[in-house]
């Protein structure tokens, strides 16, 4: 899998690794929200899988996360201002 | 919907979000503790720990507010009291949001260890400590942007002059015009740019608050 090899127009991708896979210490958590920025976009969209290299599982766990985290205010559910 | 303790009732494991108004007394938010503590007494449930993360801006506001007190507690009991205690937060005027999340749905008291439940911190932990030190430098930066905005406002009355100047003279207008404009950003950008500055000695005191605070200024903007 990965995507070492070349790849169309002589583009080399590196290979993506999943943080929580490479890092067992690492613990998701929905009270974190330092930690969920890492896998939100500038305008506090949930990052695609095919970006940030998280595996399936942890992906869903951490859009759950990420939905909690909204919930409480912690981070936003879209940078742009309504009011 | 108060209904009474089974018997074979479940025990399972939860943990609460509560976000109270920032002017919510010290009392007040005593007595939210004590509305969940009674609760889960009452339901033969049992409150492992409590933690208060301290005033925090929120990501968006909720009810025209844009900090919250935000209180966490982490407690066991059955499912019956988590709608009870829900009932009751949403009574309470001072709540403005609040979250439950269970973390297991079947508690085994033979390998559950409440002690060290207990002993765990969440990522936003704030001690009593940490809490009145953050309250403080938050007065102090609220005088200085005081402070700040009534030297700002003395300031744009000579930027503004200058393009009325250039009106009546066309063609010197551009000339005229474009230090003028210049001249505007200029004055306004260092004191833009004092208050991240600032703001940034005391954000590195309290590691917890330091990335959010600022990036969400940023974003704002």
């Amino acid at each position: 899998m990965g995507y070492d090899k070349k790849k169309g127009g002589g583009r080399f991708n590196r290979r993506k690794v999943d943080p929580f896979l490479a890092d067992k210490e690492l613990v998701l958590d929905y009270k974190d929200p330092t930690l969920l920025r890492r896998f939100i976009s500038d305008r506090g969209k949930i990052v695609p899988r095919r970006v940030s290299g998280v595996c399936a599982k942890n992906q869903r766990k951490i859009s759950t996360a990420i939905k909690r985290a909204r919930n409480i205010a912690l981070i936003p559910h879209t940078t742009i201002k309504s009011d | 919907m108060a209904t009474m303790p089974h018997v074979s009732a479940i025990i399972r494991h939860y943990e609460l979000v509560i976000l109270l108004r920032p002017d919510t007394s010290d009392s007040a938010q005593a007595t939210a503790r004590e509305l969940v503590d009674g609760i889960v007494g009452k339901f033969g449930g049992q409150t492992i720990r409590w933690e208060s993360w301290g005033k925090r801006r929120l990501a968006y506001s909720i009810e025209k507010v844009n900090r919250a007190i935000y209180l966490y507690c982490n407690f066991l009991c059955e499912q019956a009291a988590v709608v009870e205690i829900e009932r009751n937060l949403r009574i309470s005027e001072s709540i403005i949001r609040y979250q439950t999340v269970r973390l297991s749905e079947q508690v085994d008291m033979s390998t559950f260890s409440v002690e060290a439940e207990a002993a765990k911190k969440s990522p936003l932990y704030m001690s009593p400590e940490d809490i009145s030190a953050a309250e403080q430098r938050q007065a102090e930066q609220e005088a200085k942007r005081r402070a700040m905005d009534s030297t700002r406002d003395s300031r744009p009355a000579p930027a503004k002059a200058a393009p009325a100047k250039a009106a009546p003279a066309v063609e010197a207008a551009p000339a005229e015009e474009a230090p003028a404009a210049k001249a505007a950003p200029a004055e306004e950008a260092p004191a833009a740019e004092a208050t991240p500055a600032e703001e940034a000695p005391a954000a590195e005191a309290a590691p917890a608050d330091t990335d959010e605070t600022s990036a969400e200024e940023k974003t704002e903007e």
